[in-house]
């Protein structure tokens, strides 16, 4: 599904990513793990097409074809999905329009009409209970004032929402608190099957006792340094990353 | 040029003493220039520059036209080059003539509509009347030549009316610039409201001075919409007469190609326990510019007072600009009085958060910018004012509608 092959990449003048390797296939899971500045939330931006880095070398392939030359808005339609690390809040924007929009634009793209409204407020409805979700608050503005826990659960919401292909999770888990760290897991969970995959993106080993990875990448320096199973991030949890060195 | 016209205009006209006074107030200080403070940002050598008449002339309207123009409310008063047209047949509503309007005494443009506008009425809506739906005012404008109009109309809300007016200028004609006076006289408690649609075509240019006068206990709003023509220069007056008065501003300006919109809005509070509230939001494309001046006076016995104030702006090219400027002037020391100027662009995060959920740009900019306007728009209760200004705006932004 996705295949990236010694990407390089920059912001201004400054290299991140100094030659990543990641293959992903139909139906897996893959944890990246690392330390702080070791250039994980690059990897997610580059590959949702973040126009303020630019890559300098390399490929991504996404279903066989160039992914890197296809804008943001594409990437999405083709059934990408970044959930981000700090979503922005739009104050005057409802979420439900927001995501009625993104559905709908999709659709557009793929030249086909507006969804229903009945099958909207249906997809709304069972969404909302997926992730344990108050329905008064698909007409908040899309996360303003929202706590840090409630915009990652959004996230996921959009992502339930929009059924993408491949999700890129950065970060989902900071900031939320056990309980929602379970619902957000579960909701993750009850998404997966054997047609997407999913890459998560995170610092601690916690995220991956509810969401159980079929590979773990550890990410230091811009380059994966060491690729294993579930175990890795236990070793990970118990050593910290000093074990790298 | 004009001046000459002007005068050459007044030779046969029989002045009464108080035009030849306002036209001698003219004469002496001219059109407003740079040099004035008011007019520091605002050149009016351009639109002056042109060869305009100033004899009214007669045309044929139609119902089509009408209904071009109209937002399809029910009651209209409709005027020819000035001159009334036809006006609804409601009981407490009456129309008019008068020459006796209020209008801020150092503007010579005010002088001198006061001095050669023919046709000047008073509508009046009398005390206690309760307007169910707003009636629209429609000045249609047409000539064989280049046009200098002025339009002059007091509006008298009775003590105890609920009046709301919309209205709008209608140029069908050639190149005119439009001198417009309005002076509103809102009684103890009564409640006015006017939505001023300014959407004009190319040839039109506006100077548009309204005074709002209120009395004890009143309220009055008035919701801007500067969208089209080359040239509007909006002068806005609230003056609080008595206590426990209310004035809301409110404006929309979103302009494109060349255009130029100026917004002077001045509120007098002179008494205690009142209220002023205003929020002007603008987007600026291509090569507009923008001017707000925003002033507010409390008066030493004014304690009490709450006067908001705000003006946001979006540029979204390098050759667009604004200059805004808050100027409050407080000499009560019990009041509660703030402002905001911003100036800005679309914020490239939400922008790219956005095209990631699968927005084209041109979605996400529209969307993020009516989300900038929403505010505004919240704040209006009017159906058919509210989809004129969500049809407008998705022209702008060239969105379709319905995703507002």
């Amino acid at each position: 599904m996705l295949e990236i092959k010694n990407l390089k990449a920059q912001i201004e003048d400054k290299t991140i990513l100094n030659g990543v390797n990641l293959k992903v296939n139909k139906g897996e899971v893959h944890a990246i793990m690392g330390p702080n500045g070791s250039g994980k939330s690059t990897l997610s931006s580059v590959i949702a097409g973040n126009e303020d880095y630019e890559v300098s070398s390399g490929s991504i392939t996404y279903e066989g074809d160039d992914l890197l030359e296809m804008a943001p808005e594409e990437r999405s339609h083709r059934g990408l999905f970044l959930s981000f690390q700090y979503p922005v809040e739009i104050p005057g924007l409802s979420v439900s329009n927001f995501i009625k929009t993104a559905i709908n634009e999709k659709r557009k793209a793929f030249g086909q009409e507006n969804i229903n409204a009945k099958e909207l407020l249906q997809l709304f409805k069972e969404k909302c209970e997926l992730l344990n979700i108050d329905k008064e608050y698909l007409s908040r503005s899309l996360n303003e004032g929202f706590s840090g826990g409630e915009k990652k659960r959004n996230e996921i919401f959009q992502m339930a929402m929009m059924e993408p292909k491949l999700s890129i999770l950065d970060e989902t888990d900071s900031g939320l608190d056990i309980d929602a760290l379970k619902i957000v897991a579960n909701g993750v969970n009850s998404l997966k099957s054997s047609s997407n995959s999913i890459i998560l993106i995170t610092h601690y080993q916690r995220l991956l006792n509810y969401i159980v990875p079929d590979f773990v990448h550890i990410l230091k320096d811009g380059k994966i340094v060491m690729s294993g199973d579930k175990s890795l991030a236990q070793k990970l949890e118990k050593e910290g990353y000093s074990f790298l060195n | 040029m004009l001046i000459e016209e002007i005068k050459k205009h007044v030779v046969d006209a029989d002045l009464t003493s108080t035009q030849k006074k306002s036209l001698d107030y003219f004469l002496e200080n001219g059109f407003p220039t740079t040099k004035d403070e008011d007019w520091k940002y605002t050149s009016l050598k351009k639109v002056l520059k042109r060869k305009y008449c100033l004899k009214s002339f007669d045309f044929e309207l139609n119902d089509e036209i009408i209904q071009q123009y109209s937002l399809g409310f029910k009651d209209k008063i409709i005027f020819k080059n000035g001159k009334i047209y036809s006006e609804p047949k409601i009981l407490g509503v009456s129309i008019k003539k008068t020459r006796d309007l209020i209008m801020p005494k150092n503007s010579a443009l005010c002088y001198l509509n006061e001095a050669i506008c023919e046709n000047s009425y008073e509508i009046v809506f009398d005390k206690n009347l309760n307007l169910d739906n707003p009636i629209e005012i429609l000045h249609f404008i047409n000539n064989d030549n280049d046009y200098f109009l002025q339009l002059r109309t007091k509006i008298t809300c009775g003590s105890g009316s609920n009046v709301k007016l919309v209205e709008r200028f209608c140029n069908i004609g050639n190149n005119t610039l439009i001198n417009s006076c309005m002076h509103a006289d809102v009684k103890r408690n009564g409640f006015f409201e006017i939505s001023k649609l300014q959407s004009y075509n190319d040839n039109t240019h506006t100077i548009d001075n309204t005074l709002v006068d209120q009395d004890r206990d009143s309220t009055a709003n008035v919701h801007t919409f500067s969208f089209d023509g080359s040239f509007i220069r909006n002068n806005l007056n609230f003056y609080q007469n008595n206590e426990n008065c209310t004035s809301n501003m409110n404006g929309i300006t979103i302009i494109n190609k060349s255009n130029f919109v100026d917004h002077h809005t001045f509120v007098d509070h002179k008494f205690q326990n009142c209220l002023s509230n205003e929020s002007y939001k603008g987007v600026y494309f291509d090569n507009t510019k923008g001017v707000f001046n925003g002033k507010i006076m409390v008066r030493p016995d004014a304690q009490k007072i709450n006067a908001f104030q705000s003006n946001n702006n979006l540029l979204f090219s390098d050759s667009a600009s604004i200059k805004t400027k808050p100027q409050l002037e407080i000499y009560a020391d019990d009041v509660k009085c703030s402002h905001g100027c911003t100036i800005g662009q679309i914020d490239k995060k939400s922008l790219f958060y956005m095209r990631s959920r699968g927005f084209s740009e041109k979605t996400a900019k529209g969307l993020l910018t009516f989300a900038f306007l929403i505010e505004v728009i919240e704040k209006l209760n009017t159906r058919e004012i509210v989809d004129y200004a969500k049809t407008e705006i998705a022209k702008k932004l060239s969105i379709e509608k319905g995703l507002l």
